[in-house]
């Protein structure tokens, strides 16, 4: 399974449960970078419940680390974008490899979803 | 007073400009910063994180030497430039690398490529007329006080030359200022290929050119001050269809025990002057006093 072959359309119309049995995480945010679904694999992997994300602005308050010109800067760069690249999280400093898919579009929003390598 | 949480440390460090991260001996990154994660990845076009040794093997081998010799903690270098190559164009980066009483490393790094840029156009600037491409008077003068200084202490010759274009002013005047600074070029062209590496040759300014010949006694000066002469007579210098020709007065002067640069330097232009009272286009040695 690639993450630039799932539909984003299907995650989208994911039931909350659905969501957390996914084998990679997914960050579904409103433009602004507010946190609406966050699902338990990233849960399990940055050790932060999904009740303290959610609401929360992700660039800004969650995730400091990627804040940066590759992946929020060409969130709030684009109007629609689909991007799938390699990259080094550096949460609590540690890094972690992951693969990173960057989808937006006009209508539904931001949505990050990520594997770690 | 309360402890400071690692969450309040880690968004200290979140937000550093500067590119941290802690390795092992082996340069297997343990920890980093998201600065550390965007220089790699972003300024170096790589996928995941080098292993930080064999980066530096790549680049500068005299700094993994100096890890692998560190054997007390502490700091190992502070501002080390290295060059590295990137896909397209090379980065310089500034490290600050400090050994763990673990024997871990402390690495901070800066990409200082814009800067160190920016310092050597500087220094260029400092000692180069942009026109020419020989140096300027400023950075001449610095260069011939020392010069001298030493031919003194070990009694070596070393002469002077002052050359000056014969009748420039006409060329700007018949042919307009931007002909005179082509001929200006050429003339700096000429005089680069004519003299040695140890020779230092300057624009003065205008149309004034100085030369500074180390272990070269008179009649040696007025070898090379006839062939830049030569080489100016015969130049066709061409400017916007139109040949221009000119010619070169110069005066030398060989420095003799005791004598200060400047009073070489009034010599060699006093012999300048009678080249151009003799005529011009000509090589004019002075008699030392």
């Amino acid at each position: 399974m690639n993450l630039d072959s799932l539909e984003i359309a299907e995650i989208r119309a994911l039931s909350v449960e659905e969501l957390n049995n996914l084998p990679y995480g997914v960050i579904e945010m409103s433009t602004d970078g507010i946190v609406h679904r966050y699902n338990k694999y990233e849960s399990d992997a940055a050790g932060l419940s999904s009740e303290s994300v959610i609401g929360r602005n992700f660039f800004k308050e969650v995730a400091l680390c990627l804040n940066d010109h590759m992946v929020a800067e060409r969130f709030f760069g684009a109007e629609v974008l689909d991007t799938t690249f390699e990259y080094v999280f550096s949460f609590r400093l540690r890094p972690n490899n992951v693969t990173l898919r960057l989808f937006k579009d006009k209508s539904g929003g931001m949505m990050l979803l990520l594997r770690h390598v | 007073m309360s402890e400071v949480s690692s969450e309040e440390l880690i968004e200290f460090l979140y937000i550093a400009p500067v590119a941290l991260l802690k390795c092992d001996r082996s340069g297997e990154i343990k920890l980093c910063n998201p600065k550390c994660v965007s220089t790699f990845l972003a300024l170096l076009n790589l996928s995941a994180l080098p292993n930080f040794i064999e980066l530096l093997t790549a680049s500068d081998k005299s700094l993994v030497a100096l890890i692998h010799q560190a054997k007390m903690p502490g700091e190992i270098c502070r501002d080390y430039r290295v060059w590295i190559d990137a896909v397209e164009q090379s980065f310089v980066f500034s490290f600050d690398i400090h050994l763990t009483g673990k024997g871990e490393l402390l690495v901070a790094f800066r990409d200082v490529t814009q800067a160190v840029n920016y310092e050597q156009e500087l220094d260029r600037l400092a000692k180069f007329d942009d026109l020419t491409n020989l140096y300027n008077r400023k950075y001449f003068i610095d260069i011939a006080e020392r010069e001298t200084e030493r031919a003194l202490r070990y009694q070596h010759p070393i002469s002077l030359l002052i050359a000056d274009l014969d009748h420039f002013k006409q060329i700007n005047d018949n042919f307009g200022h931007l002909a005179g600074d082509t001929v200006l070029k050429r003339l700096g062209a000429i005089i680069n290929t004519s003299v040695r590496t140890v020779d230092t040759a300057a624009r003065f300014g205008g149309e004034e050119f100085c030369l500074l010949l180390p272990e070269t006694d008179i009649e040696n000066a007025r070898c090379v001050a006839e062939k830049i002469r030569r080489n100016t007579e015969t130049a066709a210098i061409e400017y916007d269809g139109e040949i221009i020709q000119t010619t070169l007065s110069v005066g030398v002067a060989q420095l003799v025990p005791g004598e200060s640069l400047e009073k070489l330097m009034n010599r060699a232009d006093q012999a300048l002057y009678s080249a151009k009272e003799l005529g011009r286009n000509r090589v004019q040695l002075s008699k030392s006093e």
